[in-house]
Parts: structure tokens; C-alpha cells; sequence
């Protein structure tokens, strides 16, 4: 089980940007709202709500589990697409945190990452569905090509940081653009330990969006 | 590319016997007519489409090298 406390303006932002940070969907949580929002009049006497967000028991043990068969089977799902569109690339798995990695390496990955990264997205969200069906156990699978995910991280993080910085300085919200939901995990999760700013997105797909508040 | 639509489809769904992907070819487009059973057409359109427009994402991707639009619909 895992726990994050997190504050938003209201308790649904919270949890909004807590799912975001901790990568799950709002029935894999449990939430306990440790403080209501208090609205205040002309910016005084406000109070943000504060929730505890915790992974349901149980749901972390059924990840995980992915044996041998799996990586072999994960990895050739992976090479299987990639040949049919057209591409040659060499595939390499390994495990990290209970999840299946598998990066390819070859000519014209970009194909393979799209803008943004959308198409890895949807060869990642097709092939998780895949792999998992008829399976009591579900494995996750991360794709990745040419470590575009790994660079794209990094890049992030340091936004990230340099943001809040200046969201502090000036003392007013900086509004970041739009991000895909890994993009914007990145953001929140950077963030989480930051004790003078918050985070939380903004908008709807696509053109969701991570805004730093200072506190 | 109808290799690759076959093979992601025909993984998805519980009936893969059942799956037809007919290309209609135009000028400079190609949309790909798919059929499955009818128990299946939840597995390939998904939730608000998710799973439909994944598999769209990866069609045009694989489309850029011929420089085609090509397009997918589920025939019901």
C-alpha cells in the first residue's frame, strides 16, 4: 500500500492530482479528507483542502508478478507490432519496480514515439490490454524507444523545479502547457516534496494542463 | 498495414476467427472496414472509444512512411 497526503483548492482537485501522482484510477484508491476547503473572503481566512490518498491493499501484490513468460511474451507482442509497421528495431526487457520495461532501439523510432509521445501511448495502452487478457494477475508493461521516455523525464523533472522556483519568487501560479497524464505524473511527482508549492491539472484531454500554485 | 490491424484485433478480441479487416483504397486515403463478432465490439472500441482511437494513433503512424490518411471504422 502506498500513501500521499495532497492539497488542492477543492477535495475533487486533490484527488485529481493525487491520481495523477501515484499513476492509478479513482477506484484503486482509498480517501480520507483530513481537511474541508475553506473558501475565506478576500483571500483571507482560505484554506485549502488536505486529503490522504492510499492504494487499496492488495492492488500493488497483483502487479508485479510478472515471471520469465511474461517478459518473453511482453517483448514479442513489442517486436510483433513493431515489424508489422513497418520497422526494424531491436528489443530489450528488463524489470524495474515490478513493471515490464521494454525499449527499442533501431531506425526511425520517431515513428514509433509520435508527438509527444502519443504513439508510444497507444501502442503501450494496446499492448498492456493484450498481455493482461483473460489473466487474473495483471502485469504492466512501460514501452519505450530509443529511452524517449527516460530523456523525456529528466527534461521535465528539471521544468519542473525551474517553475517553482519562479511560481515562488513572483508569488502568483504558473500555468505549464498541455501534457499527456504520464507528462503531467512527472510534474506532480517532482513537486510532491516541495513544501511551497502545489500542483494540480487543469482542463480536459488533451488539452489538460499542470498548474503550480505557490502556497 | 492490414497485417498490423489483423494482429492487434485479432490479440484483443475473444473470437480472433472472427475478425475481418477489409482496406477500401481511394486516391490518397485508405479506410480499413473492421468486423468482429458482436460479443467482441467492446474490446475494440473500449470505454468513450479509448481502445478504437488507440488503434487509430498506431494506423497513422504506420501510415507516414506511405504518405497515405488512412482511417479505421467498426462496421456493426
Amino acid at each position: 500500500m502506498r500513501s500521499i497526503e495532497q492539497t488542492g483548492k477543492t477535495v475533487d482537485e486533490a484527488i485529481q492530482a493525487a491520481l495523477e501522482a501515484l499513476g492509478v484510477s479513482r477506484e484503486e484508491i482509498t480517501v480520507e479528507v483530513l481537511d474541508e476547503p475553506v473558501k475565506g473572503m478576500f483571500g483571507l481566512g482560505t484554506k485549502e483542502a488536505r486529503i490522504k490518498v492510499s492504494t487499496k491493499d492488495g492492488e500493488e501484490e497483483t502487479f508485479g508478478g510478472a515471471s520469465a513468460e511474461d517478459h518473453r511474451k511482453a517483448k514479442e507482442c513489442f517486436e510483433q507490432v513493431i515489424s508489422r509497421m513497418g520497422l526494424a528495431a531491436k528489443v530489450e526487457s528488463w524489470d524495474e519496480d515490478g513493471y515490464i520495461h521494454l525499449n527499442a532501439e533501431g531506425q526511425d523510432m520517431g515513428i514509433l514515439i509520435g508527438r509527444q509521445g502519443q504513439t508510444l501511448d497507444a501502442l503501450q495502452f494496446i499492448i498492456n490490454l493484450i498481455l493482461n487478457k483473460n489473466r487474473e494477475e495483471r502485469i504492466r508493461v512501460i514501452l519505450d524507444a530509443e529511452f524517449y521516455r527516460e530523456r523525456r523525464k529528466k527534461l521535465l523533472a528539471n521544468m519542473a523545479e525551474k517553475m517553482a522556483a519562479r511560481a515562488i519568487e513572483t508569488g502568483q501560479e504558473a500555468v505549464l502547457s498541455a501534457m499527456t497524464p504520464f507528462e503531467r505524473r512527472v510534474i506532480h511527482t517532482t513537486l510532491q516534496g516541495n513544501e511551497h508549492v502545489i500542483t494540480f491539472s487543469e482542463g480536459e484531454e488533451p488539452y489538460r494542463r499542470v498548474v503550480i500554485q505557490p502556497r | 498495414m492490414k497485417e498490423l490491424l489483423e494482429y492487434l484485433i485479432k490479440s484483443l478480441v475473444d473470437y480472433p476467427d472472427e475478425v475481418e479487416v477489409q482496406p477500401v483504397e481511394g486516391e490518397r486515403t485508405v479506410i480499413f472496414e473492421v468486423r468482429v463478432a458482436p460479443d467482441d465490439m467492446g474490446k475494440v472500441i473500449g470505454k468513450h472509444g479509448k481502445i478504437a482511437n488507440a488503434l487509430r494513433t498506431i494506423l497513422k503512424a504506420a501510415a507516414t512512411k506511405d504518405g497515405k490518411k488512412v482511417s479505421m471504422e467498426i462496421i456493426s
